[in-house]
C-alpha cells in the first residue's frame, strides 16, 4: 500500500482526489537519484487505491489500455486524479497538477 | 557462456526502484530479462506482484535495449495480465521492437513465469542520445 507512505490524500471530492508526496520515501532514491520523479508504474498504483476508496471494496487492474505520459510528476507538486467509471468494470484516469494533464489511461479490473 | 550484463549501467533506475535482476539477452532490437520477486519489492500488495509492477519489469526490460540513450516510456499502448505473480517467483520478461520510427519505437512485452505467459504490453518509448539528455 503507497498511500500514507508514498502520498497522502489531502482532499477528496466527488471522485476527484488531491494527493500529496512524501519526497523522503525511498523510492525516490531510485527514480532518480538526485532527480526524483514519481515512476508511471506508482501512478497506476495509486489509481488501484484511489479506485477501491472510491468504490468501496478491492481493485485489482488486468488490463491497460492507452497510458498515456505527458509531462513528469515531481513529488514536490500537488497531483489531482480523477476517478471515472464507464462501466461496471471499466475505470478511467486523470492525473493533473494545476489543471494541466500529466497522464491518463484507461484500466479494467 | 553469456555475457554478463550490468544492471546499473543498462537502466537509470537504482534500489529499491529495480524490476529486474539479470539481463540475459540483449540488442537493439530487443531484451530477455529475469527477475526473482523480494519481499521487499516497493510495489507489492498482499504478497503478489499487481499490474503496476509488472509494467516497470516490462519497462526496465525495454531501456536495457537503449545503449548510449535514454529511452522514455511515452505510452503503454495495451496491458493484459492473466495471473499476478507471488514473492519469490522467477518473472522472464521478452521485449521486441516490432516498429522503428525515428526515434520512436513500439515494443512487445511477454512476461512469463515457468513457461507460462502471465503477461503480455507493448509500449511506446522515445530514444534520446546520452548527449542530448545531458
Amino acid at each position: 500500500m503507497l498511500q500514507n507512505s508514498l502520498y497522502y490524500i489531502v482532499q477528496n471530492e466527488q471522485n476527484e482526489y488531491t494527493i500529496r508526496f512524501n519526497a523522503s520515501h525511498p523510492i525516490f532514491v531510485g527514480h532518480f537519484p538526485e532527480h526524483p520523479i514519481v515512476p508511471g508504474a506508482c501512478l497506476v498504483q495509486i489509481a488501484e487505491e484511489l479506485a477501491a476508496v472510491t468504490y468501496g471494496h478491492p481493485v485489482r487492474f488486468t488490463t491497460l489500455r492507452n497510458l498515456r505520459f505527458n509531462r513528469p510528476v515531481t513529488p514536490d507538486r500537488e497531483l489531482t486524479i480523477t476517478t471515472r467509471r464507464t462501466n461496471e468494470k471499466t475505470f478511467n484516469f486523470q492525473f493533473s497538477i494545476l489543471n494541466s494533464v500529466c497522464a491518463q489511461f484507461t484500466a479494467n479490473e | 557462456m553469456s555475457k554478463r550484463y550490468d544492471i546499473a549501467s543498462s537502466i537509470p533506475q537504482r534500489p529499491p526502484f529495480v524490476f529486474i535482476d539479470t539481463i540475459e539477452e540483449v540488442d537493439p532490437k530487443g531484451a530477455r530479462t529475469r527477475y526473482t520477486i523480494p519481499a521487499a519489492c516497493p510495489l507489492l500488495v498482499d504478497g503478489i506482484l499487481p499490474l503496476s509492477g509488472l509494467m516497470e519489469n516490462a519497462a526496465q526490460t525495454c531501456a536495457t535495449m537503449g545503449e548510449g540513450t535514454v529511452m522514455y516510456i511515452g505510452e503503454v499502448k495495451q496491458m493484459e495480465v492473466s495471473r499476478f505473480p507471488k514473492v519469490g517467483e522467477i518473472v522472464c520478461t521478452e521485449a521486441r521492437v516490432i516498429q522503428e520510427w525515428l526515434n520512436i519505437l513500439l515494443v512487445e512485452c511477454t512476461t512469463q513465469v515457468n513457461d507460462e505467459t502471465i503477461a503480455t504490453a507493448t509500449l511506446k518509448i522515445a530514444t534520446i542520445t546520452d548527449n542530448a539528455a545531458k
